[in-house]
């Protein structure tokens, strides 16, 4: 039986030479021609943070702006579960500026928020857009948000073409808006009202051979996507399955002195001829996971101090899930997030600097957010950690490109959630809706603004798909299509114009002039009309 | 068959191993003059190919039946199947005494034995708490009295998957599990997983009853209420401008029972005249539907919607309030829900409705195939077994009895040629992956363990109960009632990464759910589970280790931090080896270094091992072997690979290593995993 030498194959991989000559490992990379590929001489990660369940978005982000978007439209709506406008201090300085106000969780929830009109313009003249506050649970976000370098998408939804109350029952909508899975569905395929399609991060990795030596990333068995939250369509191509890795930081296999070899594992799980299809696909995960548990050891096992010196805004190590005590809340943050953005942290270091890789999708997923019920005490956790995931991230980010204090330039975040919640509540909690905010971070864009238009805040009115004051919840008709938002991530990303409405096939009906899907995409810098992305350089 | 025989006959009850013991010693003793040679024989693909002259299953049918139908194949399940037969086996599955219809059955329900096992582990723990007992006049449990229930109601899960004698009856609830979810992530459900277990028994109550009575025991049990919110759910209030809460009324109707679309009998989807999927319900449905879902709440709760540890039963059905319920008219699916109906009977209308609806067969029928035959039925398949579900020929609609034996009996499921389809079969999950060998590997519980963690100084030794600790996020990314949302483990409609599988069938992808969860990370989880000596409690590497099991027991320390207690026994592996090396089983392994071969060529060694991959093939396997040329090439590592080769160790040890590996790398392959 021949074995394939592990570090011949490392050697290999990381000098991004052929590959496909290393025995079992061929077939990753085989039955595939070399079209198009671009070819990147630059590093860019896109870390798309899915939020599970369906984000009670606006009361992240609070409306202040004018007319039926005001705060106080917000307040009558929203009821017993109104964020009160009670200005705080930002900050990603340890403080702890909630603190301030008394009570439990739920007090303290809704006790107050951060807003920014006080905000003195600077010799540039930059003022953050005061449009909206931020939750009391999120000083660093705040923060960042008037360090100009996290930004809000407002009012954004699931959408096939555009529509108004007025065209609802005369305009195509998504199939199934309001349930979970459907329009999770939609935010990983980009595409509301196609069922089947893979994930647009999976699609790119197709378009961009991800799978092929010739491809993106070289064909490393990293791929380009990695999730850290299981395995979402998403990130799955026709081509290209994610890298499904665990945020823990120890080995995958253990090899028990010999007992266990990955490599003669991978031999051991090569394809057959005669392979039926399902142990064919059994086969490709066992090589999968067999390939990912050489690169841990390899390479990314020895990056779990690397952040080790840093702390968080409680004095902890960076990533640290803060206890009650600190976080003067009745419980401490479950972690989750925090884990997997310190997991992609340092496979950002390892992707960049360690294989020069040159483009990496991130996924991070959490959990909680469908609170049907005790949202006051369910959602300050949540965001509590979602403000400290960003914050530490950050700082991290601004570790791995010494001389900056922005987070990398290379680096953008962008939340998504299955859809946004009722703006009316159902005694203490709030269900399905439909348009929601989303977060930016990082990746150079101009933050501190506010994209997107902020709704019509009155239940029954031109915002809410009812009519009726007394039956009427508060779904909120989007202004702004998933499909805009991705395509500007995209865009960022480094996806040609042309390639665009391949991708989103429903974004022409969302173009400003009609066949160029640059005029779809939002604005991530104040100049630049088209979106500013920092298109690569071709080699 | 003799070999058949062979083994019914023998006295001994164990489990898998036995019968590899039996196999090896069919070939061996059947002529007392027999060599290595003759084992390297022994007839097991001739029975697979050959059906038996009584009409006796073949072995491999038998094992098919159990991979479908049981938490893995232990040999007294197969000898069971093979004895009464196929339908025999069903049959004698749902005429058995269980705890739900006897009182007096030595088997006990997941509650009970959750709290015999939490009496057993803390005996000083305040398990029956007096608030809880003034409320309620009664003295209910309350796991919140200790950090560990969690961890003890999913040992008491694993023992019934493990151990359970009514396997079919255990295996339909886990099925049932992931149609209907619940999740231990819900307060007070994380705190209290009494009612965890409590869920669990209704799932296994209803098993082999009527979905109709199960869909009403579901709606009103406490674990659902909590989970998905209509505990506590209020009627609208104008003057707080609040609307019932919609989250049960809608996964009732989208996940549970007829789903998003209109499906034809057959479970593929109607589509209107422009091809467009046609929805089942819109939002209108849900709204009057969650008005039907309001005033109830736990027994014995201080005020109404609280959720506290020490109020509430969570092993009651959920009671009606009738001041906190909508009792206007309603309007579901086009069927008028009268106004004033009395005591919640407004729940059991819409249940009706539901019940009745075309879709119901069609979508519960599919989901019990996926989950325990094949990813991708036949819409032939499907419309069979939801005909029955229909109609169970006695003019009964939703027969869960009927509709497991028509999905078990279907020629899908049984034919040898079905079964060879490129679109068939489905990916065992990791779960029943780690349940199938462990009862392959004849396991049991550990006697002797204990809660070091307390501070008692005297704590009490544990006799015949598992310990699996529960954590969701641990090596395998799933346990039972653990799912990370209402929308199960993996999607129903996940499509591996593959050419195939996307083309599919009829202008949709095929599917493999169970695949969603076969990441880097499982996959090598699972691997870090089956070490012997780390995460594996194994006979004789803990006797090679420590010398005996007693003194294992004895130096251990911090019990509760380990995954898994539950011992396995690789020595009926080792004996079939050693028989096959030495034609002995005295454990001297003597001559494992000999450089003789016999007649196929092989040494002691590689004969030795071929009779281990053989019973491996035998357990796992159904007796498929393992394709060429990769068999060879593992029974070459084996043989001469580092590890297994080492002149620095005894024999004794070398021999363990060989079987170890050959446990681990024949339990990782995908031919083990591909359920077929």
């Amino acid at each position: 039986m021949t074995h394939c030498n592990r570090r011949d194959f490392f050697k290999a991989l990381m000098g991004g030479s052929a590959l496909a000559a290393t025995g079992g490992v061929g077939t990753l990379y085989s039955g595939f021609g070399h079209a198009a590929a671009p070819a990147f001489n630059n590093y860019k990660a896109l870390v798309v943070f899915y939020l599970y369940g369906g984000n009670d978005a606006y009361n992240m982000v609070i409306p202040m702006g004018q007319g039926t978007s005001s705060f106080d439209e917000y307040t009558n709506s929203r009821g017993a579960i109104a964020v009160a406008n009670n200005p705080l201090t930002a900050g990603r300085d340890g403080q702890n500026p909630y603190a301030a106000v008394g009570g439990g969780d739920a007090e303290k929830y809704l006790g107050g928020l951060y807003e920014f009109s006080d905000y003195v313009a600077g010799l540039d003249g930059y003022r953050p857009d005061s449009t909206i506050g931020f939750n009391a649970m999120m000083p660093e976000l705040a923060q960042l948000y008037r360090d100009r370098q996290a930004a809000a998408v407002v009012n954004v939804g699931s959408l096939v073409e555009p529509v108004t109350k007025a065209q609802l029952g005369q305009k195509r909508l998504p199939p199934f808006l309001f349930a979970h899975n459907h329009q999770t569905r939609a935010m990983e395929t980009g595409w509301a009202d196609n069922l089947n399609a893979m994930g647009w991060a999976g699609r790119l990795a197709d378009l961009w051979e991800a799978h092929t030596v010739s491809g993106v990333n070289h064909g490393s068995p990293l791929g380009m996507n990695v999730s850290f939250s299981g395995n979402s369509r998403l990130m799955t191509g026709l081509m290209n399955a994610p890298s499904v890795l665990s945020p823990s930081s120890r080995q995958l296999f253990d090899r028990q002195g010999g007992m266990f070899d990955p490599d003669s594992f991978r031999q051991l799980n090569r394809a057959l001829a005669q392979d039926h299809p399902l142990q064919r696909v059994l086969r490709k995960a066992n090589r999968r996971a067999a390939d990912l548990s050489d690169l841990i050891e390899d390479v990314y096992l020895g990056t779990a101090d690397m952040f080790s010196h840093l702390r968080n805004p409680y004095g902890g190590a960076l990533f640290s899930a803060p206890d009650a005590t600190d976080l003067a809340l009745s419980r401490g943050l479950s972690g989750q997030a925090l884990r997997a953005f310190h997991a992609v942290a340092r496979m950002i270091h390892v992707g960049r600097d360690v294989l020069k890789l040159n483009r990496q999708v991130f996924f991070v997923g959490m959990g909680g957010f469908d609170n049907h019920t005790d949202l006051a005490n369910k959602h300050p956790l949540l965001l509590r950690e979602i403000s400290l995931a960003l914050s530490d991230f950050t700082t991290a980010m601004s570790e791995l490109q010494p001389g900056r204090d922005s987070i990398a330039d290379e680096v953008l975040v962008a939340t998504l959630s299955d859809f946004g919640r009722t703006l009316g509540n159902n005694g203490d909690g709030t269900d399905h809706a439909w348009a929601g905010c989303n977060l930016l971070l990082g990746g150079g864009i101009d933050g501190g603004r506010v994209l997107g238009e902020l709704p019509d805040l009155r239940l029954g009115g031109d915002s809410d798909t009812a009519t009726n004051p007394s039956s009427a919840k508060g779904r909120l008709i989007p202004t702004t299509a998933i499909d805009q938002y991705l395509a500007t991530l995209c865009d960022w990303f480094g996806v040609a114009e042309a390639d665009m409405s391949g991708l989103f096939p429903n974004l022409g009906a969302f173009e400003s002039r009609p066949g160029e899907p640059s005029s779809a995409y939002l604005a991530l810098n104040e100049t630049g009309g088209s979106g500013g992305g920092n298109l690569p350089l071709p080699i | 068959m003799f070999l058949i025989k062979r083994f019914t006959m023998a006295s001994r009850v164990g489990r898998a191993f036995a019968v590899a013991s039996a196999i090896a010693l069919g070939a061996c003793n059947g002529d007392s003059s027999s060599s290595g040679d003759r084992v390297a024989q022994s007839p097991t693909e001739s029975d697979v190919v050959q059906p038996e002259s009584q009409g006796m299953p073949s072995f491999n049918a038998a094992f098919r039946l159990a991979r479908q139908a049981t938490f893995g194949a232990d040999a007294r399940t197969l000898a069971d199947i093979r004895q009464r037969g196929i339908e025999g086996w069903i049959d004698h599955q749902f005429a058995m005494r269980s705890a739900y219809d006897s009182a007096t059955d030595t088997h006990k329900t997941h509650l009970e034995r959750l709290r015999t096992m939490a009496v057993a582990v803390e005996p000083e723990t305040d398990w029956f708490p007096q608030e809880l007992q003034t409320l309620s006049g009664l003295p209910l449990f309350n796991g919140a009295a200790s950090r560990h229930t969690l961890d003890y109601q999913n040992s008491i899960w694993f023992e019934n998957a493990l151990d359970g004698p009514d396997q079919l009856r255990q295996r339909v609830a886990y099925a049932l599990s992931q149609l209907m979810v619940v999740s231990h992530t819900e307060f007070p459900l994380n705190a209290r997983p009494e009612a965890l277990a409590h869920y669990y028994d209704v799932l296994a109550k209803h098993a082999f009853g009527n979905f109709r009575a199960l869909l009403g025991a579901v709606a009103r049990s406490p674990a659902m209420g909590i989970y998905l919110s209509h505990q506590g759910n209020h009627k609208a209030n104008r003057a707080r401008n609040t609307l019932p809460d919609e989250n049960f009324a809608r996964e009732l109707m989208q996940l549970f029972t007829i789903g998003l679309y209109e499906l034809n009998p057959d479970g593929t989807p109607r589509t209107d005249a422009s091809g467009q999927l046609i929805p089942t319900y819109t939002q209108s449905d849900i709204e009057e539907l969650s008005r039907v879902m309001t005033g109830w709440d736990l027994q014995f709760n201080s005020r109404y919607g609280r959720l506290w540890q020490n109020e509430g039963s969570l092993v009651h059905p959920m009671e009606f309030n009738t001041d906190e319920h909508d009792f206007g008219e309603k309007l579901l699916l086009g069927q008028v829900i009268p106004a004033n109906m009395p005591a919640g009977r407004d729940l059991d209308a819409a249940l009706d409705i539901l019940f009745a609806h075309p879709n119901a067969a069609p979508f519960v029928s599919k989901h019990l195939i996926q989950r325990l035959v094949t990813s991708n039925p036949t819409p032939d398949y499907v419309r069979r077994v939801a005909a029955v579900f229909a109609d169970n020929g006695d003019g009964v609609r939703g027969d869960l009895r009927a509709t497991v034996k028509a999905i078990l009996l279907d020629d899908e499921a049984r034919s040898a040629a079905a079964a060879n389809a490129d679109d068939y079969g489905k990916v065992v999950e990791p779960l029943l992956a780690l349940t199938g060998v462990l009862r392959a590997m004849d396991v049991s519980p550990l006697n002797g363990w204990f809660n070091d963690q307390l501070d008692s100084t005297d704590p009490a030794k544990v006799e015949g109960f598992y310990f699996f600790r529960s954590d969701h996020r641990w090596e395998l990314g799933q346990a039972a009632l653990r799912s990370p949302s209402v929308f199960n483990f993996y999607s129903p409609d996940f499509v591996p990464q593959d050419d195939f599988y996307n083309s599919g069938r009829d202008d949709a992808p095929l599917v493999l759910p169970e695949m969603q969860l076969r990441t880097p990370a499982n996959i090598a989880g699972f691997q870090n589970l089956l070490l012997p000596g780390k995460r594996l409690l194994e006979k004789t590497w803990i006797a090679q280790e420590h010398g005996s099991l007693n003194a294992y027991v004895n130096a251990q320390e911090r019990w509760l931090d380990q995954r898994m207690l539950a011992l396995v026994d690789y020595g009926p592996l080792l004996a079939v080896f050693e028989r096959h090396v030495d034609g002995d089983t005295d454990g001297d392994f003597e001559n494992i270094d000999a450089s003789t071969t016999n007649a196929q060529g092989l040494t002691p060694k590689q004969a030795g091992i071929d009779a281990v991959l053989k019973a491996l093939e035998h357990n796992l396997r159904g007796q498929i072997p393992l394709p060429e040329p990769l068999r060879s090439e593992l029974l070459g590592l084996l043989d001469r690979g580092a590890y297994f080769d080492d002149s620095g160790v005894t024999a004794r040890e070398e021999a363990l290593r060989v079987v170890s590996g050959g446990v681990l790398y024949v339990a990782l392959s995908a031919d083990t995993l591909a359920q077929q």
